[in-house]
């Protein structure tokens, strides 16, 4: 079994849950860290060993207030791993924003339409 | 803002390790983001070593001045932070009443004429006496400003209204006599030319993750807008720039240092900043930027979702750029060459 990786929040990373045993994905917070190649590197590694063996469902919940864009790149690398994964499983994004961010609301927009073969869902809290 | 004045700013505060102005909120979050910027600025050029407690102390002081002693206007109060060499100047601005300027000008005239001696004394006679004002400190503040800078604390008040007064004063920890000084009159003349310019934030240092961090966290307390997506956009896009400037800065002398600063006029922010840029790197960063600048929004929209997903070759490629044009209302850049090598590289953008 696949261990689990939790990543705690600080002023530029988000808290990050990546528990297969109890089925919770979420990456939460803001997302600024300068070298998104370093922070991120350790959620790929995850991802790639679960793809081996996954849960039949998988629901990454993204809730993050601010991006850069090096960390936007990132996700979409991450979004490749889950994108190969909703071959033969059911996984689904859902990507939470704060009612009334536009700016947040668009950035889904703009990886839904990239990723035509990853379901996504939004939520306004 | 034009983009010379960007670099005529830089040119100013070059010999500055560090120089920070802003106009606003004095709360203990602005108060905190300071003084992270002094701790972080430890493994940075700006090193303050033993003066770090004693600079924290007079931001301390300085707030603690402003905080008691301003009138509710809607004028913004002022602060100031250089560091020149081993020099520390630390001031503010604010509107006061005529009768606070008596009373602090008697009490810091005379606290100017005392020794070290005399300074102790009246440390303990205030202390003893218990003799606390109103506004709650009977000028103990003054006195520990005194003792530990052993500098005379320089002050200027200028008339703003009937009964009120601009009230500058300058805090200083002089290490070194032979380097630049500043005096209460150049704070008069920043405080009015950020007042004409509507200049919010201004920064000049070595600039890295840990600084940009405390220096977005100043910047995003004073931006205020009743608009959620500007704000969000000005401190989104501030991250960005920032970090590219501490990213790609070219390197000289070991720092790579930069200028950034914002200002709002109309509604509008302004997102300035400068920073030194190789040449043999020009040709192709001005014909990227060329592009953005003649694209239309649809095009850079399609841009920005190519580069998006296109494979890393090349760091970003450029993607954090794309986003400023498409969500900029303006944005302007402008080269001046130094030398053979390098160059002195100018962006604002407005949103």
């Amino acid at each position: 079994m696949i261990e689990p990786l939790y990543i705690t929040a600080t002023q530029s990373f988000p808290e990050v849950v990546l528990n297969k045993q109890s089925s919770i994905f979420s990456i939460k917070g803001d997302i600024l860290p300068e070298d998104s190649v370093e922070f991120f590197s350790p959620i790929f590694e995850w991802f790639n060993e679960y793809s081996k063996n996954p849960n039949d469902i998988t629901v990454l919940e993204i809730d993050i207030s601010i991006i850069n864009t090096s960390s936007t790149r990132r996700l979409v690398k991450l979004f490749k791993i889950l994108e190969n994964l909703a071959l033969n499983n059911h996984v689904e994004v859902k990507w939470i924003y704060l009612i009334d961010d536009e700016i947040m609301q668009f950035v889904a927009y703009e990886f839904d339409n990239a990723f035509k073969n990853l379901k996504f869902t939004t939520y306004a809290r | 803002m034009s983009e010379k004045l960007t670099y005529a700013l830089y040119e100013f505060f070059e010999e500055d390790d560090i120089a920070l102005y802003y106009l606003g909120d004095f709360s203990d979050k602005s108060l905190l983001a300071l003084t992270d910027i002094i701790h972080n600025s430890d493994e940075k050029s700006g090193n303050f070593g033993s003066l770090k407690s004693k600079t924290i102390y007079l931001i301390i002081e300085a707030f603690q001045n402003i905080i008691r002693y301003s009138l509710n206007t809607s004028v913004n109060n002022f602060f100031m932070l250089r560091k020149i060499e081993h020099n520390i100047f630390i001031s503010t601005a604010n509107i006061i009443s005529d009768e606070r300027v008596i009373y602090l000008k008697d009490r810091i005239d005379d606290l100017n004429k005392m020794d070290s001696n005399a300074l102790k004394n009246k440390y303990k006679e205030i202390l003893v006496n218990k003799k606390f004002s109103e506004a709650g400190g009977a000028g103990l503040g003054l006195v520990e400003i005194s003792r530990k800078t052993k500098q005379k604390i320089d002050y200027y008040f200028e008339k703003y209204h009937n009964e009120d007064d601009i009230f500058y004063i300058l805090l200083k920890y002089i290490k070194n006599h032979d380097v630049k000084q500043t005096n209460v009159f150049d704070v008069k003349d920043f405080y009015n030319f950020f007042l004409a310019n509507q200049v919010i934030v201004f920064f000049k240092h070595e600039f890295g993750e840990a600084i940009n961090e405390a220096v977005i966290r100043v910047c995003e307390i004073n931006y205020t807008t009743s608009s959620l997506r500007q704000k969000k956009l000005v401190y989104h896009l501030s991250v960005e720039i920032l970090q590219n400037l501490s990213l790609h800065a070219l390197e000289i002398d070991g720092k790579k240092e930069g200028v950034f600063y914002v200002t709002k006029v109309n509604g509008e922010f302004n997102i300035n900043v400068g920073n030194y840029i190789n040449n043999f790197d020009i040709n192709d960063f001005n014909k990227f930027l060329k592009i953005l600048k003649q694209s239309s929004k649809t095009d850079l929209d399609i841009m920005y979702r190519k580069q998006l997903v296109a494979e890393e070759f090349n760091g970003n490629g450029g993607l954090g750029f794309i986003d400023i044009a498409r969500e900029a209302t303006e944005f302007n850049y402008k080269f001046f060459e130094i030398n053979d090598n390098y160059s002195f590289f100018t962006f604002s953008f407005k949103i």
